[in-house]
């Protein structure tokens, strides 16, 4: 069987900001550097009005074609979309993107509707199609604009979520060679980050915030971080016949700067190890990966063993190891 | 596990200590300076010092500190 390769990963924030100055006007109760102390974040980018997810991943995508001049993208065969926010119920949002950049009819499209965790399960699929040869050049994309999901009150998740869009190519020669990955599901938890309203099982608006916007139970997202995301990363050194020694650098999805240090407490791993990359960007949801990996990759540390671990939204977890 | 010890592990997870004395009977949900960040300071606590994932519905349905040192007891077995 083949190997799979990140050959290369891009970004693209949309222009608006919305800082912790702006959240200390719009909450005078939660000053700036005191938000800063907390998760870590200084500003959030935020798509505008007429902005979908979508528009982010195209944007991210040109910039890789852009920078990438040696990829074609009349060689893409394969393009994946992961995201919560699609443009419509139907069609899919990849259908969409496949025709906006340009990419040819031979080429497959699918959306992945996933959040935190969704950049390593759509890179397992990539990486499953380029090895099984199906296809040669998986393009894969992720775009978020969960600030929409945002109640204007809500000054929590408005401290912690920021847009973006991602983009990677998956292919059969690279740098990065893509590894074994582990996952993990719990729907019984479902109900901890959710919004219940707009999807099918209830189409209208409940006229409640905590229904009718994103819900989080920061307390169960932690608590289940903690309990699951070190035996995430046991089980994926285990699939890799690695051990944590083994690794250069883990990067985790960018949930906040508390979670992220507990979780690092909790499995020893070395500050200089251990990647942070969210005070200009937030929770950017399926980019964070990408997004840290991207700078990673431009500030030259990515050498050796890079974990990298998912987990969020479903309740919903993955990891892998690119070397 | 002694009390006198968790309930300093616990009045620790508050920003600012709280006023006044904590005991056995105080109902934690009361106090001033408790929110959803002590809740995670008392979660990350209880995993670190006592090594147990605590079921967040056990912290909301406490009455007091001590009706959670009890649970907490009882599931580290000691």
């Amino acid at each position: 069987m083949k190997n799979a390769f990140v050959t290369a990963v891009e970004y693209y924030l949309p222009p608006s900001v919305y800082s912790n100055d702006d959240i200390a006007r719009d909450f005078p109760e939660w000053p700036a550097d005191k938000i800063f102390g907390k998760v870590g974040i200084r500003e959030r980018h935020i798509a505008g009005n007429d902005e979908c997810a979508s528009d982010l991943a195209v944007q991210a995508a040109e910039i890789l074609f852009r920078k990438h001049p040696e990829i074609d993208r009349n060689s893409i065969d394969f393009l994946i979309f992961c995201s919560q926010s699609p443009d419509y119920f139907l069609p899919s949002s990849s259908c969409l993107i496949q025709d906006r950049l340009g990419l040819p009819v031979s080429c497959g499209a699918v959306d992945i509707n996933l959040g935190c965790s969704g950049y390593v399960y759509a890179l397992s699929l990539a990486a499953s199609l380029v090895k099984s040869s199906v296809a040669r050049n998986v393009l894969l994309l992720t775009g978020e604009t969960y600030s929409k999901f945002l109640s204007s009150s809500d000054k929590s998740n408005r401290s912690l979520f920021g847009d973006a869009g991602s983009a990677t190519l998956v292919s059969p020669e690279g740098k990065y060679r893509i590894g074994a990955f582990a996952f993990g599901t719990d729907g019984s938890k479902a109900r901890s980050l959710i919004v219940q309203s707009g999807g099918s099982r209830h189409k209208e608006p409940y006229g409640d915030s905590a229904k009718d916007f994103l819900f989080m139970d920061g307390a169960e997202i932690f608590s289940f971080t903690l309990d699951r995301i070190p035996q995430l990363v046991q089980e994926t050194l285990s699939r890799n016949d690695m051990q944590k020694k083994d690794i250069d650098l883990f990067v985790f999805h960018q949930a906040n700067t508390y979670i992220l240090e507990c979780l690092r407490k909790k499995i020893g791993i070395e500050k200089e190890k251990f990647y942070v990359c969210l005070e200009q960007t937030g929770n950017t949801v399926s980019n964070s990966i990408p997004i840290a990996l991207a700078e990673a990759f431009s500030s030259g540390l990515m050498t050796g063993n890079v974990l990298l671990a998912g987990f969020g939204v479903g309740l919903s977890w993955a990891g892998t190891v690119l070397s | 596990m002694e009390f006198d010890v968790f309930l300093e592990k616990f009045a620790m997870c508050f920003d600012e200590k709280p006023a006044g004395t904590l005991t056995y009977n105080t109902d934690y949900h009361d106090l001033d300076g408790w929110s959803s960040m002590t809740e995670l300071d008392l979660i990350y606590m209880l995993d670190s010092d006592y090594g147990i994932t605590v079921k967040v519905d056990d912290i909301r349905d406490s009455k007091s500190i001590g009706t959670l040192f009890e649970i907490i007891k009882k599931r580290v077995g000691v």
